[in-house]
């Protein structure tokens, strides 16, 4: 009897130290609180898709407004100025031409006019031009932001984001570690790498900033579409194979994959739990989601798609509202997402695949890249 | 008199192996959650889309006896940057039975604004789902937002809240809940971690593992056609929001959440108030657990993993008078001399037993989301949870003996709406009592900035 009860009589006290010890720590906590606030929260946030750039550019102009007592402003290139930012930081003031390549730049660096960076020159901080920006070829820069337009040259580095109000081209080999915007067009070249963009027109070279083949949804409807499909017993006949169920009026699940032929014309919101396989020239006027998603050539899609796994477009064809995968999305050339008056988002949590001839209207942003080939 | 004591010992210990296999099942459950959340990369959640996909939206706020909050959640609407295109959203505010100023209120907005629509329901049948039912006649939204009246919507999360519906298998979308009113009382501190624990992971690891996040029922959206065709929502319901989550995904719809898009909300800052609340979850949620049990475990599109987590969700309820009933068991059982334990076990049990008050499995839970949070100071407060632990424990016990005794006479359960703590005639423009009293819009803006400030000198080490 004596051996269990002093076995209670520890299992008693070391419960009471255990619950003694992180109570102790409770009570001060709530006696003498030192975080009672509410989790922070910016009620009043509003999501800019250029914000970098733009409270970059508010900074700088913030800084260059505080007086200085040497009078600094920005000098020849030659003989630059230096500033102190109220963050004790160096702001190097130049007024644009061509910075030469020697060794690291540690300063954060504003440029009254155009400014050229040359071959393999390495800056550390933020580079503001208020003309146009060109890097040639290597440059590695953290982060950059241009009223005009902005060259990036082949190979060169970017460890976090850059924006322009003009346009930006991409050149070959180049990478962006985050986030490249532009206000007007973003031109990409072959192999480049960036996690996300935005701009009201994106494309891969060779598109250039042509805007063809974003047309009217009307107008370019296939003609192969027209009667291609009629419902039975309110079952469309491409649906009349696979087991399926209404889940709502006009919406459809399929369980298992759906193959569609050519010219099939979808007028319902279609949901797939296996792979949905479109042949060419088909259309779809709703939403579609699929586990997997491989649409034909010169398919017309006016509603979101949507997709557990990957999807992959078929050249030439056109989607008028968002993609989403939850791994990569690879889109054939001369594929079209969005429209001018209506911006779209191509969204993936694993790599975006962009084949010549492309052109987004609006975003792409990948969980790893946004790759072109 | 020594058979009636075996069978009770017999009964004792099986009742014990019983609770403590069902406990276990919910232990290893949030403790799966919390590490999932904490070391695994979360699902792609549409936030990319936000103001890329822009839906007609009805957003349904249903008030009784508002007066202290209306004013606060319609301005905050006015403030949203969702387009106010007569085609792109409209609010309808359902003033349902006030006898205080809310239809007052509500009439001042709708003449200030196009896009509010006032309901004035003062026959039929009172409660949160009625109200919504009424909202949604009248509503002409491909999706509908739900915000309780004591809820204060950030300017941009409808955008984030109605992103997800562009995958049209999704038939709700739930927002993330935080607490505005935190440090008003033990209480309201002590709910303030629950509910990061509940959102931050369980729902956020729920959505990232393809399972059933649960619709809350405010800062949440439906989707109308998914609505109309799980047959609406249920006004016998007490906990509308379990109710058409079992039945949507039932139906075959599925449920997103989306931690982005977060919502201040008022929390109960007294045990009454807690009490009540928490006795209308519990009644209303073993409501659904008896109707849509079998019909969760029937669906045919469901998988074997959902259909689990669906059952957990239903059961949750249940677990509070197994745990009063596993007390009990125990008891008899050491009382009876049924404890074997050889010397050096309690040891073992010490940690154990400290263990199943709760400083594990669901408390561990909550310190996780205060990590994921980056507020690890709060989980300080964590080991007085216990006192809301047994608080809810006793209360829901409570509230199920009197459910099944309302259910026996064939009774239906009243509903009870959750107290507010702003007081005055609204507060959103600054003025009046409440505000000088610190409840208002602003003053709730003041300390989230305040709050994030703080966050971020102390980031800085520039704390004192």
């Amino acid at each position: 009897m004596g051996e269990p009860l002093v076995g209670y009589l520890l299992l008693l006290l070391l419960f009471l130290l255990f619950f003694s010890v992180s109570l102790f720590f409770a009570f001060r906590e709530w006696r003498r609180p030192r975080d009672a606030s509410p989790l922070p929260m910016d009620v009043d946030y509003i999501r800019i898709e250029n914000y970098f750039g733009q409270s970059f550019r508010a900074k700088v102009r913030e800084w260059l407004a505080e007086p200085q007592p040497n009078g600094v402003s920005a000098g020849e290139l030659t003989n630059p100025k230096h500033r102190i930012t109220p963050t004790g930081e160096n702001l190097l003031l130049v007024r644009g031409g061509r910075i030469e390549a020697g060794g690291d730049t540690d300063e954060i660096v504003y440029s009254e006019g155009d400014l050229t960076i040359a071959r393999g020159s390495v800056f550390r901080r933020e580079i503001y031009c208020a003309g146009s920006l060109d890097t040639e070829a290597g440059a590695q820069l953290q982060s950059a932001a241009s009223d005009g337009e902005l060259a990036l040259g082949e190979n060169s580095d970017v460890a976090r984001w850059i924006d322009a109000n003009g346009k930006i081209v991409i050149r070959s080999g180049a990478v962006v570690r985050n986030r490249a915007s532009s206000l007007t067009s973003i031109e990409l070249e072959r192999a480049v790498l960036v996690q996300s963009l935005y701009s009201p027109l994106i494309s891969t070279a060779p598109c250039g900033t042509s805007q063809d083949g974003f047309g009217g949804g009307g107008d370019s409807w296939p003609r192969a579409h027209d009667g291609a499909a009629a419902a039975d017993n309110g079952r469309p006949h491409y649906l009349e194979g696979p087991r399926c169920t209404r889940l709502a009026p006009g919406t459809w699940l399929v369980q298992g994959a759906l193959e569609l032929p050519a010219g099939t014309r979808v007028e319902e919101n279609l949901i797939v739990t296996g792979t949905l396989t479109s042949g060419p020239d088909c259309g779809f006027l709703g939403h579609m989601k699929g586990a997997r998603i491989n649409l034909g050539p010169r398919n017309h899609l006016l509603g979101n798609l949507s997709a557990q796994d990957s999807v992959l477009i078929g050249e030439a064809s056109r989607l008028e509202r968002n993609i989403t995968a939850g791994r990569d999305v690879r889109l054939a050339s001369g594929t079209r997402v969005g429209r001018p008056d209506s911006p779209a988002v191509v969204s993936a949590a694993g790599e975006i695949v962009l084949e010549p001839g492309v052109a987004i209207c609006g975003k792409a942003s990948a969980g790893r890249w946004v790759r072109t080939i | 008199m020594a058979v009636a004591w075996a069978v009770i010992l017999e009964a004792a210990r099986v009742v014990a192996v019983l609770v403590l296999v069902i406990l276990a099942a919910y232990t290893y459950r949030s403790l799966f959650f919390a590490l999932y959340r904490l070391f695994s990369p979360g699902r792609m959640d549409y936030t990319d889309l936000a103001g890329f996909h822009l839906p007609f939206v009805s957003v349904l706020v249903p008030m009784h006896n508002e007066e202290a909050v209306a004013e606060d959640i319609l301005e905050a609407l006015a403030q949203s940057d969702y387009p106010k295109d007569p085609e792109r959203m409209e609010v309808i505010a359902v003033d349902d039975h006030s006898t205080d100023a809310t239809g007052k209120i509500l009439d001042d907005y709708a003449r200030r604004y196009s896009w509010v629509k006032v309901l004035h329901r003062q026959g039929g049948k009172r409660g949160k789902a009625a109200a919504l039912q009424a909202g949604t006649e009248a509503a002409r939204g491909e999706v509908l937002v739900v915000f309780d009246a004591d809820y204060v919507p950030g300017r941009s999360l409808l955008k984030f809240l109605v992103a997800p519906f562009a995958d049209p298998e999704i038939g709700a979308v739930m927002g993330r809940v935080v607490p505005h009113n935190v440090g008003t009382s033990l209480l309201s501190r002590l709910l303030d971690l629950e509910r990061a624990g509940g959102y931050q992971v369980v729902q956020q690891a729920r959505h990232s593992l393809g399972l059933i996040p649960q619709y809350g029922g405010t800062a949440g959206g439906v989707r109308r056609a998914a609505l109309d065709a799980v047959g609406g929502w249920d006004p016998r319901s007490l906990t509308e929001d379990t109710d058409l989550t079992l039945r949507l995904v039932i139906g075959g719809w599925k449920i997103a959440y989306v931690n982005r898009a977060e919502c201040y909300e008022e929390v109960p800052e007294t045990w009454e108030g807690r009490r009540l609340q928490i006795e209308r979850w519990a009644l209303g949620h073993t409501d659904c657990l008896h109707r849509h049990l079998k019909p969760l475990l029937r669906s045919a599109y469901l998988t074997p993993r959902e259909k689990l987590d669906g059952v957990f969700l239903l059961g949750a309820y249940l677990t509070a008078p197994l745990i009063a009933l596993g007390w009990a068991a125990t008891a008899i059982l050491f009382f009876g001399g049924q404890s074997y334990l050889p010397v050096w076990v309690p040891f073992f049990l010490a940690s154990t037993c400290f263990n199943a008050i709760g400083n594990f499995a669901s408390f561990f839970e909550i310190g996780s989301s205060a990590l994921l949070d980056g507020a690890g100071r709060r989980v300080r407060l964590l080991p007085l949870n216990v006192a809301n632990f047994v608080f809810s424990t006793v209360t829901v016990t409570g509230a199920l003996a009197k459910y099944y005794a309302s259910r026996a006479r064939g009774r239906t359960l009243a509903w009870n709406k959750t107290d507010r703590h702003r007081n005055g005639n609204g507060s959103a423009n600054g003025n009046g009592d409440a505000y000088s009293n610190g409840r208002g819009l602003n003053h709730i803006k003041a300390r989230a900035a305040a709050a994030g400030m703080q966050r971020s000198m102390r980031a800085r080490g520039m704390d004192s």
